[in-house]
């Protein structure tokens, strides 16, 4: 049982350790958010469930529904599982190296990798929420098999990747700045208008609609959308320039992040 | 080789108004086998010292280079989950440091004598025992240097002893780092001694004058 030493190592095998170090994290983390008594792991999807669930309940008591025949119940099902990513992965990465630090006396255990241990667990479930769900709600007819395949997956991923992005650039300013770390959730609750879940860009008109296509979330949704809805729902949005700003968001999170670590280790503490 | 290099740290007092300083320009080599006592009294900075030698604090300015594989500090603690169970926290240990678990498991369970305890959460133990399992698993993985923080006053007589058997007897050939504000165990485990003293990492001498120096602080 001999330790690796770290240094002098070859960038394969930092990578190969890293690896390694995530996912022990990321088992250690299953273990304490969700524990072993009664469902254990299954709260990974449970508790999501029950959110997305109880908002398609609410939700078509007290609205009308969508063009076309949509039904508020099949909207919310499809839509609201996005919101997932971004919301629960904010607060769950929020404070994980003050909370974490300790881990840190460990020579192979990186502040980043803590970071990204959270958000594989966080987005995993929120992923597999919507992969249990969505199959059921097919199956017992509230929802269809999406339109545009490519659309659909293509759409799921650059709301994961925005949620990425985002996720890094929140926990690191809330890290950077007490006042942001107190208002995160003021922003997270006040970002739901402006998440492409509760107000689809056909409701939104000009020149309004045309402003919020510059915030590259409504683009993904609204192209996921595309993706389930086909022509049933009018929808708007910019791949390439999603692309360009989903990259220059994620190069600002990564360096925002880099900072952070940074004065929290300069800061320390136990 | 572990080398402490111009390491500055300071905190910031009166809301970043000013600051203290804690450790001036601290410079110290660590050549492999060699056992280093650091000695210092309360609030001379030793414990910040430990957790910039293991990286978990950065310092102001200066730099740890680390050339052999280090420990974090040992029988340390802190890095337990309460709410996991011993067996665990010996998993995770053994995920990140990629040793196997079984063989770990056997290790530790057989030298923390914690019997049935290891399958409960850390946080139902006594001090004693969280101490003995935290030595246990720092003994089941090898390092090249060994951060020691404040001597282990773990578990009760019989258990110093084996705990001794085992990091000072079997692991001699080791570097160490000791960190203690306790001159006996100085003088009883250590090749090479410094004073930590006002921000200032003194090299005496030999052991005992370190220790004579010591002494004649307070």
């Amino acid at each position: 049982m001999t330790a690796n030493s770290l240094p002098k190592e070859s960038l394969w095998r930092q990578f190969a350790i890293q690896r390694r170090v995530i996912w022990a994290l990321v088992m250690r983390e299953t273990i304490t958010m969700y524990g072993r008594e009664g469902l254990g792991v299954l709260w990974i999807i449970a508790e999501p469930a029950m959110f997305v669930i109880g908002v398609m309940i609410i939700f078509s008591a007290i609205e009308v529904g969508y063009i076309n025949g949509i039904s508020v119940a099949e909207y919310m099902a499809v839509s609201y599982p996005t919101l997932l990513f971004w919301r629960n992965g904010t607060g769950r990465v929020t404070k994980a190296i003050a909370v974490n630090r300790a881990l840190l006396h460990h020579q192979l255990i990186r502040p980043m990798d803590i970071i990204y241990a959270r958000i594989i667990l966080t987005f995993t479930s929120g992923a597999a929420v919507f992969m249990v769900l969505y199959p059921i709600f097919t199956y017992i007819g509230i929802t269809h098999l999406p339109y545009y395949w490519y659309a659909f997956g293509m759409g799921y991923l650059l709301v994961i990747w925005f949620s990425f992005a985002f996720v890094l650039i929140m926990a690191a300013l809330a890290e950077l700045s007490e006042t942001i770390e107190k208002t995160s959730h003021i922003i997270l609750y006040l970002m739901l208008p402006f998440s492409g879940v509760f107000l689809p860009l056909y409701l939104v008109p000009e020149p309004y609609r045309h402003y919020l296509l510059y915030f590259p979330l409504v683009d993904s949704v609204e192209y996921f959308h595309h993706g389930y809805f086909g022509s049933q729902m009018p929808t708007y949005y910019h791949i390439p320039y999603t692309i360009v700003a989903l990259l220059a968001m994620t190069l600002f999170g990564y360096a925002l992040t880099e900072l952070a670590i940074k004065r929290a280790k300069v800061h320390g503490g136990s | 080789m572990l080398q402490v290099k111009n390491v500055t740290k300071y905190y910031p007092i009166h809301h970043g108004r000013s600051q203290r300083m804690i450790l001036d320009d601290i410079n110290l080599i660590i050549r492999p086998g060699e056992h280093w006592g650091i000695l210092g009294r309360n609030g001379a900075g030793k414990s910040t010292l430990v957790r910039i030698i293991s990286g978990s604090e950065a310092a102001n300015g200066g730099e740890v280079l680390r050339g052999m594989s280090l420990s974090w500090p040992l029988a340390f603690g802190g890095a337990f989950i309460g709410s996991l169970t011993g067996k665990d926290n010996v998993r995770l240990i053994s995920r990140v440091y990629g040793v196997d678990y079984a063989n770990m498991l056997a290790y530790v369970e057989d030298f923390a004598e914690l019997g049935g305890y290891l399958g409960e959460p850390v946080s139902i133990y006594s001090s004693g025992m969280q101490a003995r399992l935290a030595f246990a698993i720092s003994m089941a993985i090898e390092f090249e240097c060994y951060l020691i923080d404040e001597v282990m006053a773990v578990g009760d007589h019989r258990f110093t002893e084996k705990c001794n058997l085992e990091l000072f007897e079997k692991r001699a050939d080791r570097g160490m780092i000791i960190i203690s504000h306790n001159a006996d165990v100085i003088r009883e485990h250590c090749s090479h001694a410094a004073l930590l003293e006002g921000g200032k990492l003194e090299i005496v001498g030999t052991v005992e004058e370190t220790i004579g120096k010591y002494n004649a602080l307070s």
